[in-house]
């Protein structure tokens, strides 16, 4: 009654100091609820005690009790053996029963409990596993049924066909949600400014990763084609709108406001700004091709080559004397898709770029790429490997150079992949690394990631490992950190489908992990070819339909694009080699052709 | 509860409700949040999460706060996690003493 009395009491003074970020009735509603909730538990703990722990319950109760005949057999039988005492040697000499040590009871328990902690890990192992297929694309389910469309195409060709494949169920959900967001222009300013008051190069990149998860999503479900295209254009404008008025200040971190004059590049531009919009541009054209945005974009890609150029290590600069080798691995990317859709030919500079990171800018201890270094030949590293840096480079540089990422992948996969059950997580840095933090700086990245004692998990690193374990097909891990978001986001479709836990970049960020694949496939299979040698002319003698004297043909020269990218690794300079000119150039191997 | 019940079946019963107990606390507690929408209040708990600022800097993050957000997370955990291996405990541990006494006073 007094443990009662004692909690209502706390429960009550914790109401009043509870802030007012909480509706009324969350403040009002656990004391009125718990304390009689407490009472309760109370008597039936009293109740209990008295039935189950009779050492314990008041001696009147006992007496009562033990008024009753056979009230308890263990009583009996003590009374037996006393009565046994009282008679002596004459008596009947019974041993009395062995009980059970303390020793062997904790025993007992121990082993109890570690049985139930196994039964219960593989029972939650199964209960909390996700159904994948809700979640993400199972291609040989889509194969075998891309056949049966395709058969039905043939057997009955004036049946109307079933739309796209479709999505799954919580990332079609998830996708119709943010989609939502941006329709609505009060929800849209709401959200946009809700979250640059809390970081706006957060807001930034949760476009980018809205974007590329709607470009996506376009590709796979034709029925949302068209309002993901539709979103796509207004993200795309509204970003453009924002940086015309305010320059691209505006998707700075708070920290960095007011320092564009301290760029070191010539332009003064950010290669995270210019990259990441490139980046909505040329997933939007990937999807369907725009003019306004083509030209949009070849200007940015120029734009970006003559930043990143001027760095000693072809890195731009994301912040004044910082690179982000994340920022540099996204614009590499988009310079894979302008030589896809604009015929540039930037493949001589990324493989530079690539040959420089390889060389340079690995950490030796953990063999992975440093995330923060400053914009000189001999790069100042202000912050080494890092979770959430390494699992977006590794899935932007599979587009750039499939090797690297690979490998990339994997060394962070060692050192950064978790699981605890089936619970997958990343942590946030390798244990080993060539550069180490000051105290200060560990407690500060405590405070910044959102670190889980301990574990050393890290919700940022383990939502970018979701998209780098889908990129690189990692299953199993997949499978484990889908369990530990479905756990720990507490997903709510209360109003529109979301994570509790996260915001609207984590939101993007998961949507993107899940539905990402048909936007690479393109680039892939869009990606011009390069010039195919001419085949060898067929000898006369070999040739039906050859006619009888034919000269001796020559080789071809090569297209001029070809010639250019095969006589010097690094392109022209960006400002003299419009795109325009190199998609002229650049025909199909086909034109050239030996003519007869 | 029938008090003419074997010694043995009222030990084992014993140790079911104790154990039984704490899980039925633990759970009826995470309930009782869960109804006053405790679960609302993670975006805040998790601001480290999902801002550049931490949570400890906020001053809407009382401790009271904390406490209550706090609270319910524990909870959520412990309901799922915890819960679960106290029952199965309790079920394991009432058996074993069951038969271990049986064996002994054999």
């Amino acid at each position: 009654m007094l443990a009662a009395v004692v909690s209502g009491f706390v429960l009550l003074f914790l109401s009043i100091l509870m802030p007012n970020t909480l509706s009324p009735i969350a403040r009002v509603v656990p004391p009125l609820v718990l304390l009689p909730t407490i009472l309760l538990m109370t008597s039936c703990v009293l109740w209990l005690q008295s039935y189950f722990l009779p050492m314990l319950s008041p001696q009147r109760n006992i007496r009562r009790r033990m008024a009753e005949p056979a009230y308890n057999a263990v009583g009996e039988e003590m009374r037996t053996l006393r009565r046994n005492a009282v008679r002596g040697a004459g008596g009947y000499n019974r041993i009395p029963p062995r009980e059970i040590t303390g020793l062997q009871k904790a025993c007992l328990l121990g082993a109890s409990f570690l049985l139930a902690c196994v039964v219960w890990a593989f029972i939650v192992s199964l209960l909390l596993q996700p159904r994948m297929e809700n979640y993400i694309w199972d291609k040989d389910k889509e194969k075998a049924r891309e056949n049966e469309r395709a058969r039905d195409r043939i057997t009955s060709p004036n049946r109307e066909l079933s739309p796209g494949p479709g999505l799954p169920q919580i990332p079609l959900a998830l996708a119709k949600a943010q989609m939502s967001l941006w329709i609505e222009p009060a929800t849209r300013n709401a959200q946009i400014s809700r979250m640059r008051q809390s970081n706006p190069e957060w807001e930034f990149t949760s476009r980018t990763f809205l974007v590329l998860a709607l470009a996506n999503v376009a590709l796979r479900d034709t029925l949302l084609k068209p309002a993901a295209l539709s979103v796509i254009d207004t993200i795309i404008t509204e970003t453009l709108d924002q940086e015309r008025r305010h320059g691209q200040e505006v998707f700075f971190a708070v920290s960095q406001k007011g320092r564009r004059s301290d760029f070191l590049n010539s332009s003064r531009r950010s290669v995270f700004i210019d990259g990441q919009i490139a980046m909505m541009l040329g997933a939007r054209r990937l999807v369907e091709e725009n003019a306004t945005w083509g030209e949009e974009m070849q200007q940015r890609t120029r734009l970006i080559v003559q930043e990143m150029r001027e760095g000693p290590l072809l890195c731009g600069e994301t912040y004044p004397n910082e690179c982000r080798l994340v920022d540099c691995a996204l614009a590499m990317a988009t310079l894979r898709i302008s030589n896809a859709l604009d015929g540039t030919d930037y493949s001589g500079f990324i493989n530079l770029w690539v040959g420089k990171a390889r060389t340079t800018l690995v950490d030796k201890k953990a063999n992975m790429l440093v995330s923060r270094f400053d914009f000189t030949g001999r790069p100042v590293v202000l912050e080494g490997p890092e979770g959430v840096s390494i699992w977006t480079t590794a899935h932007f540089l599979s587009v750039v150079d499939q090797g690297f990422a690979q490998e990339q992948y994997d060394n962070a996969a060692r050192q950064l992949r978790t699981n605890f059950l089936a619970f997958g997580y990343s942590r946030a840095r390798p244990s080993a690394s060539d550069y180490a933090r000051s105290p200060q700086q560990q407690q500060l990245e405590v405070e910044m990631d959102g670190l889980v004692p301990f574990l050393q998990a890290s919700p940022g690193s383990s939502g970018r490992a979701l998209v780098a374990a889908q990129t690189f097909g990692d299953t199993r891990w997949m499978r484990q950190l889908i369990t530990s978001l479905e756990f720990l986001g507490f997903r709510t479709a209360r109003e529109r489908m979301h994570y509790i836990s996260s915001n609207t970049t984590g939101d993007a960020v998961i949507l993107y992990a899940l539905v990402q694949g048909p936007l690479w496939e393109k680039l892939k299979a869009t990606v011009r070819p390069p010039a195919t040698p001419p085949k060898p002319p067929v000898p006369p003698e070999h040739h039906p339909l050859a006619p009888p004297a034919l000269p001796p043909t020559e080789s071809p020269a090569p297209a001029p694009a070809a010639a250019a990218s095969s006589a010097s690794p690094l392109p022209l300079p960006a400002s003299t080699t419009p795109p325009a000119t190199t998609t002229s150039t650049a025909e199909p191997a086909a034109t050239f052709a030996p003519t007869p | 509860m029938n008090p003419r019940l074997p010694a043995d079946v009222m030990i084992t019963l014993r140790i079911l409700a104790a154990f039984f107990g704490a899980a039925a606390v633990i759970w009826l507690s995470y309930l009782i949040l869960e109804v006053c929408g405790a679960r609302d209040t993670m975006p805040e708990l998790l601001r480290g999460t999902s801002s550049s600022g931490s949570h400890l800097n906020n001053p809407d993050n009382s401790l009271a706060f904390m406490f209550y957000s706090g609270g319910y997370f524990c909870l959520y955990v412990a309901a799922v996690l915890v819960a679960p291996v106290l029952v199965l405990t309790g079920v394991f541990f009432s058996f074993a003493m069951y038969f271990a006494r049986k064996t002994l006073q054999r």
